[in-house]
């Protein structure tokens, strides 16, 4: 990943008829940086993606790749190209039609064509596959070769709506991690869009919090995870104990909550349920601010019963204020 | 899957069928149990409906009445079957079972009925059983012992006397008038409607002898060549559209064209014209008269098929119809000349038909020639550039 | 689906029963009846291909029929193409007029069929509303539409453009988005996605619905008895002529035949295009 910024966004604004869309978007990606776009369904992530692909016009604001504005673009002129959620492929072509139909648009004489395609298929494991028609093949398949169509025509930007929500969990993993190698290999620009956390936590350069047409907050995944700004990124990624005070709240990983026995923790409580999950265990506490949940490894975890009492203290907490929550 | 829809689309169909069983049986009540039921046949205009509903309304509300009258009425040139065919085919299946109990023709089509159906076809009434027969002034020229006269209807011309001060009466007055006056005549294909039929038949007979009027033989064909002469030659004076002359179809196709001022004259039914007149939908400046010869005309009678049906049941309707009372719904309706002495019925629109005496029409009645005719005319004289 | 129980053959036998009796009866047994009737010679004495002939080589018969597939091609072509252009705009135009005209276009079909003839008689005659309007301007503009064949092409398209545009709308609107935008992602622009993308994936659609309107046009009646002219007559008129005012029924029956067989051309097309799955269409 460079230091070369390959797509900005400047005070983007697209909004619907029922008010509805993006506010002030502001965006720098690198060049080589799979940024991805993350919130619950309707937060906006898709509207940015669209406007940047050229399917949405923005009211005001700009896009520039390689610092040449793109917002009177429509899509073909357009550096990126766009992988949808499915439905990608032309279901009257074979995988090959379907690769080779950008490049003849482009000129490329056949042999050229021929060998890219056949170089593309190699690269996404999909050799002998170039006969068949999309429904002759599983989910997986397709969105493989709707990447792999997309990266033969060397976009500057990738740009990736959801596309491995359709797919089981399984296939999904894998997927991810395949896309993050190409990625890497390729050094291309991608800018995701997903609605799971997890996913948007295992590709990552940066994530995009996104609520309500809004930038919650921008950082490595790391940085979203051990700092987030406000309550409502702490509450989207990852798991999260809220402790509700007078004035403020208290948030704590489980992962950060140690289980005394006795009472040299400040929160006193009774265990309600061990539950092992893996490499660790959940431990639930019952306390007078509600459930709060603990991770603690498996070899501790045979030592707490359900109705013990116990005491807990926090290693590392956040504390928002109520006030600027309001705001 | 498919088997699936297989099953409700045979469910649904069944279902409708049923539900059209059930529909119709209850249309019959049972108030009028004990009288006969008579089904009566028509065929013709929209106008032949609405007198047929009228009369049969008034009829069947009469507690005095004998019988209860329902109407089956086939629209002309509407494609279907005609009444001639369907009696036919009933009488030659040797059907006894039918509801033709009644029907209402033209005197001069029944030679066509005969023709298809066999001499036996209508049975003979019993007069003595119909005493308003008795006032009906003309008695019918075919199959007198078999039907009932209950109206008149001729063709007349129709013309817009505003822009038609002097209407030509003769074939040559006519000729020339035509000929002066290129576009503004028009006849409807004589196939689609009497009107046209009649005007066909005034060009055709006009010089042959009275026998051939009446008479079914193909020998008068022949005869017929300087009338078709005529009809081409007048063919390039008719009404156009689009640069070409054209025959409207249908009665109230050329009445249309007469309507809109498209055209200035035309051959139509008397009471056609009356009708419109009196609707309003003709403008008041038209006008009719009859031609010399007169174009034909007809009595439409009432006739009995001998198709199981008994002919006791439908004396009393048709003795209501040549009453006065019926006679005036007729004339009011459809504004038909009456086969009974006008001044019987009491009625304002007895002087819109008092020209049109029933007893002095010029009656053709040729039966399947009226088929060779409408051919020739269809392959020579349609056919003209 | 599971295995069938003689209960359920049962059942459907007798679910199926109704209307195949039915069908036998109204439809296989006239069908059989009128070929019968068309190969009879006019002697009597036999069978015979004198009728046949007699259609195809017939001056008034051959020019009727001429005239007839010259109108329904032009029909045929008409409708779709206008369609086909209406559809688009319905499926891909997001407006208050496009929603508009996609609740009303299919009114034309709630309409019954000789009202809908009358009521465009009294536009398009020569001393019709248009003339009318021409008059208000000092002109007397005579539209020559009736009694010809223009005249009957353009109620014919008026009766099946919304038909057609009913089929190739559902067709568009099963064709997703993202194929479209895919499309244009990769650098096609809009004649490129059209001839690649949308015709290809609604070709056969058009194919049914251009069969349909051959089918429902090449036996009309109304429409070219009311609007038509005396000569040359669409075969629907001519065949009413044969059987029911010259009383040829041997003719009528071997003209049905003829015309059943034009619609069988267009029958067969549909069939084939509807089972020839394509390999990229099954499942």
């Amino acid at each position: 990943m460079g230091e070369k910024i390959k797509l900005e966004i400047r005070n983007m604004t697209k909004l619907y008829k029922n008010n509805d869309g993006v506010r002030n978007i502001n965006l720098k990606v690198k060049e080589g940086e799979l940024i991805t776009l993350l919130g619950p369904s309707g937060c906006g992530k898709t509207t940015i993606l669209r406007t940047i692909g050229g399917f949405l016009k923005c009211d005001s604001g700009s896009i520039l790749i390689d610092r040449k504005p793109i917002e009177h673009l429509p899509p073909e002129k357009r550096p990126t190209s766009i992988v949808f959620q499915n439905y990608n492929l032309w279901p009257h072509m074979t995988v090959y039609e379907n690769m080779a139909f950008g490049l003849k648009l482009r000129k490329i004489p056949k042999a050229e064509r021929h060998r890219q395609i056949m170089e593309m298929l190699d690269l996404v494991k999909m050799t002998g596959m170039e006969k068949k028609y999309p429904n002759q093949m599983s989910g997986g398949q397709q969105q493989r070769i709707a990447i792999a169509r997309s990266l033969l025509l060397k976009p500057e930007v990738l740009l990736l709506d959801e596309p491995f929500s359709a797919l089981d969990a399984k296939i999904r993993s894998q997927m991810r991690e395949e896309l993050r190698k190409f990625q890497i290999d390729l050094n291309i620009t991608v800018v995701f869009v997903t609605h799971d956390q997890e996913e948007a936590m295992a590709l990552s350069d940066r994530i995009v919090v996104m609520n309500k047409g809004t930038f919650e907050q921008i950082g490595t995944p790391a940085d979203v995870y051990n700092n987030p700004v406000n309550k409502y990124v702490a509450g989207f990624i990852g798991d999260m104990n809220f402790i509700e005070l007078a004035d403020k709240t208290i948030a704590v990983r489980p992962e950060n909550v140690l289980i005394h026995r006795g009472t040299r923790g400040g929160i006193k409580g009774k265990i309600r349920a061990t539950m092992v999950l893996g490499h660790y265990s959940e431990v639930t506490v019952d306390t007078k601010h509600g459930i709060i949940k603990a991770f603690v490894s498996c070899e501790n975890s045979n030592i707490f019963h359900p109705g013990e009492s116990v005491s807990l203290s926090f290693t590392k907490f956040h504390e928002y204020d109520k006030k600027d929550l309001a705001s | 899957m498919k088997r699936n829809k297989l099953i409700v689309l045979a469910l649904i169909l069944t279902l409708s069928a049923v539900m059209l069983c059930s529909c119709s049986e209850a249309g019959s009540s049972g108030a009028d149990a004990d009288k006969p039921k008579v089904t009566l046949w028509a065929t013709g205009s929209d106008n032949i409906r609405a007198l047929f509903e009228k009369a049969i309304e008034v009829y069947n509300s009469k507690p005095e009445s004998k019988s209860i009258v329902e109407l089956q009425f086939i629209m002309q040139g509407s494609g279907d079957q005609g009444l001639s065919d369907r009696l036919a085919a009933a009488k030659l299946a040797g059907r006894k079972d039918t509801d033709f109990d009644l029907i209402a023709e033209n005197g001069s089509s029944l030679a066509g009925y005969i023709d298809k159906a066999g001499d036996d076809l209508f049975v003979p009434l019993d007069f003595s059983k119909i005493p308003n027969y008795e006032n009906v002034l003309i008695k019918s020229g075919f199959y007198t012992e078999c039907v009932v006269p209950y109206r008149g209807t001729t063709v007349v011309m129709a013309y817009d006397s505003e822009r038609v001060p002097d209407p030509p009466k003769t074939f040559e007055e006519l000729d020339e008038w035509i000929k002066a006056n290129p576009g503004r005549f028009a006849y409807n294909s004589p196939g689609t409607g009497g009107a046209g039929g009649a005007f066909v038949n005034w060009a055709l007979y006009r010089n042959l002898p009275l026998e051939a009027y009446t008479s079914t033989d193909e020998k008068w064909v022949t005869e017929w060549e300087s009338g078709w002469n005529w009809l081409k030659e007048i063919h390039p004076y008719l009404y156009q559209s689009g640069g070409k002359t054209v025959y409207p179809n249908k009665n109230q196709g050329a009445l249309d064209l007469l309507i809109n001022k498209e055209v200035d004259l035309i051959p139509a039914w008397a009471d056609q014209v009356l009708t419109n007149l009196a609707n309003g939908i003709l403008p008041e400046t038209v006008k009719i008269y009859q031609l010399e010869p007169a174009l034909s005309g007809t009595d439409v009678v009432f006739a009995v098929p001998n198709l199981g049906g008994n002919p006791e049941d439908t004396y009393d309707f048709i003795n209501f119809m040549i009453s006065p009372e019926g006679q005036k719904i007729c004339l009011e309706t459809i504004f038909a000349i009456p086969v009974i002495d006008v001044s019987l019925i009491d009625s304002d629109a007895k002087d819109m038909v008092a020209d049109l005496d029933v007893s002095k029409f010029t009656v053709i009645s040729n039966g399947r020639l009226g088929s060779i005719r409408n051919e020739y005319w269809d392959n020579n004289i349609a056919t003209l550039p | 689906m599971e295995k069938r129980t003689w209960k359920t053959n049962l059942f459907i036998a007798a679910m199926i029963a109704p209307s195949l009796i039915l069908t036998m009866g109204i439809i296989i047994y006239p069908i059989i009846n009128t070929i019968v009737t068309s190969f009879r010679s006019s002697d009597g004495s036999g069978f015979s291909l004198e009728y046949y002939k007699f259609i195809f080589t017939d001056k008034i018969a051959v020019n009727n029929i001429t005239y007839t597939m010259g109108i329904v091609i032009v029909t045929v072509m008409g409708s779709i193409v206008i369609s086909y252009l209406l559809a688009l705009y319905l499926r891909f135009t997001d407006s208050k007029i496009s929603k508009f005209i996609g609740t009303m276009y299919l009114l034309p079909r709630f309409i019954p069929q000789l009202v809908a003839v009358y009521a465009m008689i009294t536009v398009i005659r020569d001393t019709g509303l248009l003339n009318r309007i021409s008059r208000l301007f000092g002109k007397d503009f005579r539209p020559g539409l009736m009694y010809n064949a223009k005249g009957i092409t353009l109620m014919n398209l008026w009766f099946n453009i919304p038909f057609a545009t009913m089929i190739i709308v559902a067709s568009l609107s099963a064709i997703p988005d993202s194929v479209i935008e895919s499309a244009r992602d990769v650098g096609a622009k809009k004649l490129n996605v059209f001839f690649k993308m949308i015709l290809p994936l609604s070709f056969k659609d058009v194919m049914i619905a251009m069969t349909f309107v051959f089918m429902s046009n090449v036996s009309a009646f109304t429409t070219p008895y009311v609007i038509g002219g005396n000569n040359p007559i669409m075969l629907g008129v001519y065949l009413r002529k044969q059987f029911s005012e010259y009383a040829n029924y041997e003719l009528a029956a071997a003209l049905s035949v003829v015309m059943f067989l034009f619609s069988s051309v267009s029958a067969v097309i549909y069939i084939y295009t509807n089972l020839k799955e394509k390999e990229w269409e099954k499942v």
